[in-house]
């Protein structure tokens, strides 16, 4: 039942297009803000083993020119100490994905790689989450131990984390070869909410190419099924 | 350009993030306005629950579904704010000073609508200003039919004065 006072009263508060315009402004600078570096986290005394999702697999879109596809891939350790990068085949092989938990976030591993002709540089964006990186110490094509904490998932003993540090990059990374290097671990990151993994994650990829065309893909992770989460003995 | 909402529902048409936030954004920022009793607060709280709806990517079953979803989510995040913030909300007693900070005209009813209990503002606004029922309004903050009742009768007693005269 509408009341001609009320309404009045509430009409009178009409806001005008440049609010509208720096409201807008507000919110798109928020979805943009970066999260500060984490600081270093101690090193691990246990592990808290979570099951939760199955990775999910990546979109795989040939075409014609400027063909390129994402990627996911895994570090493996061989028997001789080196790594070595396997691709994952995420939709037919059985894969348990992998996070680590410390007071405010939660890193997800994930590796993605753009592979294709031509590419100049890959742009991956994300609402969901955030991106934070590790690079793994090597020697003579070996991985260095020593103090470092790491994390190997799988019957194929991957690689999935490299000590407790992390680099957050924010809602945004941008690799190209140069920087898309074999050292280079990836992560989504999210707010640590009562430990709980999201179920999905949604990553946008724009692909420039040397002669400036781009291409845009998205993927969808898929954290439903099994899965390993490492906490922080503080967690 | 804000690009569009993911897409995952069949039905409707693909919406995009600014369609939806022009259309609602007037609302949103009124009842925002409202909790928060002035304009840079309700800016901020208009923004934030816009920003919740930019994240969570959702697809709404029908128009109406869209605007109930954005009106509890600017009221849940108004009442956030009010629970959270260590400050004090602007005394409505000032309102002229709000009046010229806002450039909105606050008469009386406005005004007294602005000092109600949180819990009895978002049902004055929706039932006579929407114009939805009691059980709608139920529905819509996901409240017993009960508790709304009691809110809309506690809130007419204290705008005793203000609401003669109201529509048949």
């Amino acid at each position: 039942m509408k009341n001609r006072k009320i309404i009045r009263a509430f009409d009178a508060i009409q806001p005008d297009k440049a609010l509208e315009a720096r409201v807008l402004n507000k919110i798109l600078q928020k979805r943009r803000r970066k999260r500060p570096v984490l600081k270093t986290a101690v090193s691990l005394a246990t592990a808290a083993v979570i099951c939760l999702a199955m990775f999910g697999a990546p979109l795989l879109t040939p075409r014609a020119d400027n063909a390129f596809s994402i990627k996911a891939y895994a570090m493996e350790q061989q028997t001789d100490g080196s790594v070595a990068l396997r691709e994952v085949d995420l939709i037919n092989l059985p894969h348990v994905w992998s996070a680590y938990i410390d007071d405010e976030n939660i890193y997800l591993n994930v590796r993605l790689k753009c592979e294709g002709e031509n590419i100049k540089s890959v742009d991956f964006f994300t609402d969901d989450a955030f991106f934070a990186k590790q690079y793994i110490k090597m020697k003579n094509g070996k991985i260095v131990t020593g103090n470092v904490s790491m994390l190997y998932v799988g019957e194929s003993q991957t690689l999935a984390m490299y000590g407790t540090d992390f680099e957050i990059v924010g809602n945004t990374l941008t690799l190209d070869q140069d920087t898309m290097t074999d050292d280079l671990l990836l992560f989504l990151g999210t707010e640590n909410i009562e430990g709980l993994v999201p179920s999905a994650m949604t990553v946008h990829a724009a692909v420039t190419f040397d002669d400036g065309e781009t291409r845009e893909e998205t993927l969808v992770l898929d954290f439903t099924d099994e899965g390993v989460g490492i906490k922080s003995p503080a967690q | 350009m804000i690009e569009p909402l993911p897409a995952r529902g069949e039905d409707r048409p693909e919406k995009s993030f600014e369609e939806i936030y022009r259309q609602h954004f007037a609302m949103v920022y009124r009842v925002c306005f409202s909790y928060m009793k002035n304009a840079a607060d309700a800016e901020d709280a208009a923004a934030d629950a816009f920003l919740k709806l930019l994240k969570n990517g959702r697809v709404f079953q029908s128009a109406e579904h869209e605007k109930a979803w954005l009106l509890r989510t600017a009221i849940n995040t108004c009442k956030d704010y009010l629970k959270h913030w260590r400050r004090s909300c602007a005394d409505i007693a000032d309102y002229e000073n709000l009046q010229s900070a806002s450039s909105f005209h606050i008469d009386e009813t406005l005004k007294a609508v602005m000092e109600l209990p949180a819990h009895c503002k978002a049902v004055i606004y929706l039932y006579y200003y929407e114009g939805y029922t009691t059980e709608e309004i139920a529905g819509l903050l996901k409240k017993p039919h009960a508790t709304i009742r009691y809110h809309l009768r506690e809130a007419r007693n204290l705008l005793r004065g203000v609401l003669e005269n109201e529509e048949p």
